[in-house]
């Protein structure tokens, strides 16, 4: 058995986070922005919640029958001229990667922003082998540079101020690191990035959908870098989860609809571009990746989780994600979406992640394929306690809580002590480090009579 | 006010209330049958677990379409506040107002900010935890804010 992981402390590295004001509440109102702009673009839909039904519907078909979307997809991909490889986890998806890069000599490779590709730890494992590798997305380069993970499924860099990006490019790119006006650091970026779209043997992109039905597959962006980078070198290979196949192509017109007005509120990505079959002269390989999907696919609490389109709705929406910031979840995905998604990689490591979350329901609302995800955050708690991984305080907490709402005459007696506590101890002893709620809010008053006792007074019939 | 009232006029709420084809929530009640001078805002309960999930709050395009609302309109000298976010979580949610102090306070402060910037006087709610939750906030910032249940409302406003 492995050894277990040390688990992320969300509570504590949001508490840092919140710390940092001015970047809690920039990224709080920038955030709850895209949630609004989503509420307006989805208002202008009519038949949105059709939409949203046929959408679930699509993928429970697909995944349903995954084996011969699969199979269907790789053999109308190969007829394309597409090489087709299949990986079971990060290792083999990573090696395949190295394989090809280095059966064709790439020294350097420009990328698109891929989760799968972060969730694979492709980045780090080609580095360490001496290839180059330059994010294309904007976001995603800054992060790069930072030596930081993205922080957001969509926009990765958007826990960050302006002036910290202004500080970070003086140090790479040599901008003055008193100017933070962005289309001054945009453009600085922009002349930083050309030569290595030019100069990269290799291009990598992820894929939104793979639609088994023609073998070909999309890619959505709003800056065009995954067509540059899958355009100008000879070579591009593009990272696909097995959960993102739909059946036709008819069906993107479902989806497509769906996933720039959830993520950001505008009707359409600036750049929705198919892909079938290598350009002439080129080479395009696919790997198809499962990387645990398919331990998911086989869980009948969980496996709604693989409907996911990555639009980034639930986190835009989820209050405790906006006041965190991406980076405390400490995982490949953070947010809503990611307190589903990571347990399943590593429950250790990951086991505080879905105590990271108010239950407010608010993610399971917004999400375009209806995903339940709120239930499936209290799910997860569940297998966390049904596995033992319960933090000491939080099982011994529960254990007495559950007691003591089992047993009337317990509750009784700890409902007269708490209100005699109130009304009679000093505020020292009632504010202090032990209390954590008294830290920024003030104990309730003890009521004069509890509800019982008026009840028993003036109510109960023998 | 007794809570016999209180407990018939919730029931006889729960039997009426409907939530039709169009998505909307109908409701057929006296024009004005309970009274109180102020300015409210509903509190939109959590739609987790809750009962009281009559309409989605942010699905479907019907943002302010919840039962709240629909009850408090018909309430005579009761003025409906309008807030940044309607549907944003006060914070409360159970073990984690402790287990994950900092971003559940945080959320109680901008809740009950969002209220206190818009002159709210009285913040509604069924949910007792989340009224619990803004009370310890209010309490703390010394702000001239009440919370009241829904159900102290209709039954004829604060005792």
């Amino acid at each position: 058995m492995p050894a277990k992981s040390r688990p992320v402390d969300p509570e504590g590295l949001a508490a840092r986070f919140i710390a940092l004001e001015k970047h809690d509440s920039t990224h709080d109102h920038l955030v709850w922005g895209m949630r609004m702009n989503r509420d307006r673009a989805i208002a202008a839909v009519p038949d949105w919640k059709e939409l949203r039904e046929l959408a679930s519907q699509i993928k429970e078909h697909t995944l349903t029958h995954l084996d011969q979307y699969l199979e269907q997809f790789e053999q109308n991909a190969k007829k394309l001229g597409t090489q087709v490889h299949w990986a079971r986890d990060a290792a083999e998806h990573n090696t395949t990667v190295y394989d090809i890069l280095q059966s064709h000599g790439v020294k350097s490779l420009i990328k698109s922003k891929s989760m799968l590709q972060e969730e694979c730890g492709m980045t780090p494992y080609l580095e360490k082998r001496g290839i180059e590798v330059t994010e294309s997305d904007l976001g995603e380069r800054i992060q790069q540079l930072s030596g930081e993970p993205p922080s957001h499924i969509v926009v990765p860099a958007i826990h960050k101020l302006r002036s910290d990006v202004a500080k970070l490019f003086a140090k790479d790119l040599g901008t003055d690191p008193n100017n933070s006006a962005p289309h001054y650091l945009v453009e600085a970026m922009r002349n930083n990035a050309r030569p290595r779209f030019m100069a990269a043997d290799a291009g990598m992109t992820g894929a939104n959908f793979a639609v088994a039905e023609t073998g070909g597959f999309v890619v959505c962006t709003n800056e065009g870098n995954a067509d540059i980078g899958a355009s100008v070198p000879p070579l591009h290979i593009a990272s696909i989860g097995i959960e993102k196949l739909v059946p036709r192509p008819r069906d993107l017109g479902v989806f497509i609809r769906m996933l720039s007005r959830s993520a950001l509120g505008s009707p359409i990505t600036q750049y929705t571009s198919h892909f079938h079959g290598p350009r002439k002269g080129g080479e395009l390989h696919v790997i198809l990746v499962d990387n645990t999907r398919t331990d998911l696919l086989g869980s009948p609490d969980f496996w709604h989780g693989l409907k996911c389109i990555r639009c980034g709705a639930c986190m835009n929406t989820c209050p405790v994600y906006r006041r965190s910031g991406g980076l405390s979840y400490g995982a490949t995905y953070s947010g809503p979406i990611g307190v589903i998604l990571d347990p399943g990689f590593d429950l250790s490591k990951y086991r505080e992640l879905p105590f990271h979350s108010s239950l407010c329901g608010s993610c399971s609302e917004v999400c375009p394929v209806k995903i339940d995800i709120s239930d499936q955050i209290y799910k997860w708690r569940r297998v966390v306690a049904q596995k033992g991984l319960l933090r000491v305080t939080k099982a011994v907490g529960m254990s007495a809580l559950g007691k003591t709402l089992a047993h009337p005459e317990v509750f009784h007696a700890g409902e007269f002590a708490a209100e005699s506590a109130l009304a009679h101890l000093p505020r020292f002893l009632l504010y202090n480090s032990l209390n954590p709620w008294g830290k920024h809010r003030e104990m309730p008053a003890a009521a004069p009579q509890t509800f019982r006792q008026w009840y028993i007074e003036n109510r109960r019939t023998k | 006010m007794t809570p016999k009232q209180l407990i018939a006029i919730v029931d006889e709420v729960h039997g009426i209330l409907r939530l039709k084809g169009d998505g909307r929530i109908h409701l057929e009640l006296p024009a004005s049958w309970a009274q109180i001078g102020g300015r409210a805002e509903p509190t939109t309960p959590t739609s987790f677990g809750s009962d009281l999930r009559y309409a989605s709050v942010q699905g479907d395009a019907h943002p302010f379409a919840h039962a709240h609302r629909e009850l408090l309109r018909r309430v005579r000298g009761l003025e409906l506040i309008e807030i940044d976010r309607p549907d944003e979580c006060c914070g409360f949610g159970g073990s984690f107002c402790v287990t994950d102090e900092a971003v559940s306070a945080k959320m109680g402060y901008n809740r009950v900010n969002d209220f206190h910037r818009r002159g709210v006087e009285y913040i509604v709610s069924a949910d007792m935890s989340c009224l619990l939750h803004m009370k310890g906030v209010i309490d703390r910032l010394k702000l001239p804010i009440k919370v009241i249940h829904v159900a102290q409302i209709l039954n004829g406003g604060p005792a």
